[in-house]
């Protein structure tokens, strides 16, 4: 406590073992890049679905960092204040994503990979579908007849308006340009206000927020369409987007645990972030992985009652070779395991037991997003993994190398907030 | 009520003008040993719960258990009703406990009522409420706890409550004023 006090600009401290750490973070995503290029060399038909895992794995985690800022600037809450600066950082690194989705976009443009075949590729012309239906040729591997073959081409057919190439990139060029547009909107005008403690930055920052907000829902529902849900393009779900957000919301809160706490413990942010903000953390982290368990049930429970084949495929594929042993896991770690555990408020007021549950939220959402893309890839699970971990060290190194370096450039709260005092005499009553 | 009708003691009230001496005086009263006390002020004062050395409450027990038995009563009545007593299809899904899925929206509903129940009654039990009349209310001064005063009562049913030394205890906290509120025998 005492060291603590004396550091009152809240900047990271000289030698600080968190100055370097955007190294370690770089040096993993240097061995990502080498094991996502040894992919792309030996198995080009899998690369294309492990480099969407690790760029959407990463993704849910800004998605998180953007919700934060912009539900604190509409709200005005306080209790997230000193925290915000963390998903502040988050934010600075979108550039990252947005080579990554650049990146992403030019692969499936140029067909480099085939992620999206079913109705980006060739066979989707009328004609050549017609004569594969005849031939009954191995193009629909799904159709076991050709009148099967016949309907399913139908209903792409009856998407081809929103399922094309062009809508396609047009709407991923947007995605990431409103992304980076808003990221650094509330980096800038945050780390801004630092130096001239304007607080017009404040109102400008909240006046947006609204906007940001529908935006940001928006935004964050198509790319899960676009990206993940057109994977399988005859299944269909309008609530992907709600199941998405709330895994993302629940992995950001995790990971303002983890690194809340290492700060603090650390004593590079003094008291400003303490158990009370860690408290408050840890019951959004339970409120949004139940909030995930509600509508994935929901989303599960609807098709199984329906049972129809084309919504059922879908959890069909995830509920043989290997994917139903995962799946079962996704419902003890994601949701009864840490809801037992972490409903006790002792255990949310601890900091070893917030990040042990914390962990525990971060590993089964990386699984998630693995469970959303690789059934499409491989019918057994596990199959490329290796390739599969290299390209989520490759963009999360890279991703939390930016957001780490930061951390050396600006102050670790927002120290001209006009809701600091606030947040930093935060106490939760009994 | 007539004049001359019986009174007896019924709690100390000492009234502070901050909530920074009403703080150290709760600290005073804590450390005393007192049980049957409390602090009464316009708005929430932050550090107060550690001043008066409250502990964390027991609702959420309450709460956690009565979902757990709207769980346990959700699957007996399904399993009653439509396994056991009246098997019937419905949806295509056997009438059995492998339609599981299908309970839990139920399930959950019922969790939810009677953590709402058990929430709303166990606090109604904790706090002692409703209840018509308490006789702090007998003092004119106490109307000020609403608007800029801090109070700390003592009641007489305390254990350690005594006229002379629970008086003095308080008057050592320099309380702006402090009187004996009485109510009818």
């Amino acid at each position: 406590m005492s060291a603590v006090q004396e550091n009152t600009d809240y900047r990271l401290p000289e030698g600080s073992r968190f100055a370097s750490l955007w190294k370690i973070a770089m040096g993993l995503g240097v061995v990502g890049l080498l094991l996502t290029g040894w992919g792309f060399a030996a198995d080009i038909a899998h690369f294309g679905y492990s480099f969407l895992y690790g760029f959407f794995a990463i993704l849910t985690f800004f998605f998180g960092a953007l919700f934060l800022v912009i539900s604190q600037h509409i709200t005005g809450g306080h209790w997230a204040v000193t925290t915000r600066r963390l998903a502040e950082f988050v934010l600075a690194g979108a550039p990252v994503i947005v080579l990554f989705g650049a990146i992403f976009l030019a692969l499936v443009g140029t067909d480099t990979v085939s992620l999206y075949d079913e109705w980006l590729g060739d066979h989707h012309d009328e004609a050549a579908a017609e004569a594969a239906s005849e031939a009954h040729s191995d193009l629909y591997p799904r159709a076991v007849s050709p009148q099967e073959a016949e309907l399913h081409h139908h209903l792409i057919e009856y998407k081809a308006p929103y399922l094309n190439k062009g809508r396609f990139l047009i709407f991923g060029i947007f995605y990431l340009a409103l992304w980076l547009g808003m990221a650094l909107f509330y980096y800038r005008r945050s780390v801004k206000q630092d130096e001239d403690g304007d607080v017009n930055h404040t109102v400008k920052m909240r006046a947006f927020a609204p906007v940001a907000g529908v935006l940001f829902g928006l935004s964050l529902t198509f790319a899960a369409f676009d990206w993940l849900m057109s994977l399988e393009a005859a299944w269909y779900s309008t609530i992907f987007g709600v199941v998405i957000f709330g895994g993302s919301a629940a992995a950001f809160f995790a990971l303002v645990i983890l690194w809340g706490s290492a700060l603090h413990q650390s004593g590079a942010v003094g008291d400003a972030i303490n158990i009370e903000h860690i408290h408050d953390h840890g019951k959004m982290m339970f409120g949004f992985f139940c909030f995930w368990t509600y509508v994935s049930f929901s989303q599960w429970m609807l098709i199984w009652y329906a049972g129809i084949p084309e919504e059922a495929v879908f959890f069909h594929k995830r509920w043989q070779g290997g994917w139903k042993e995962i799946s079962l896991v996704m419902i003890a770690l994601h949701f009864a395991l840490p809801f037992l555990l972490f409903i006790s408020r002792v255990v949310k007021r601890n900091f070893t037991g917030a990040k042990i549950i914390a962990s525990i939220i971060i590993f089964v959402h990386l699984i998630d997003v693995y469970w959303y893309v690789m059934p499409n890839a491989a019918p057994i699970a596990g199959k490329g993994l290796l390739f599969d971990i290299g390209a989520l060290l490759m963009v999360g190194g890279f991703f939390f190398g930016l957001v780490f370096k930061k951390m050396n450039d600006h102050a670790l709260i927002p120290v001209q907030d006009p809701l600091l005092p606030r947040s930093l005499h935060h106490h939760q009553s009994y | 009520m007539t004049e001359n009708q019986e009174k007896r003691p019924a709690l100390y009230l000492a009234e502070y003008d901050s909530p920074e001496a009403l703080a150290k005086a709760a600290m005073r009263v804590r450390d005393a040993g007192y049980q049957k006390w409390d602090c009464h002020t316009p708005y929430a004062v932050h550090g107060l719960d550690e001043a008066m050395g409250l502990k964390p409450t027991k609702l959420g027990v309450i709460s956690f258990i009565a979902g757990m038995t709207g769980i346990c009563l959700a699957i007996l009545m399904i399993w009653y009703m439509n396994v056991y007593d009246y098997p019937l299809v419905i949806g295509g899904k056997p009438p059995a406990m492998s339609s599981f899925p299908s309970m839990v929206p139920i399930i959950f509903e019922t969790s939810i009522l009677l953590t709402g129940f058990g929430t709303l009654f166990g606090m109604l039990a904790m706090t002692k409420l409703p209840r018509h009349h308490h006789p702090i209310f007998e003092s004119d001064r106490f109307e000020a706890v609403t608007d800029d005063k801090f109070f700390i009562s003592i009641e007489v049913e305390d254990p350690k409550f005594d006229l002379d030394r629970t008086r003095s205890l308080l008057e050592s906290t320099q309380p702006s004023h402090l009187e004996l509120v009485e109510e009818a025998a």
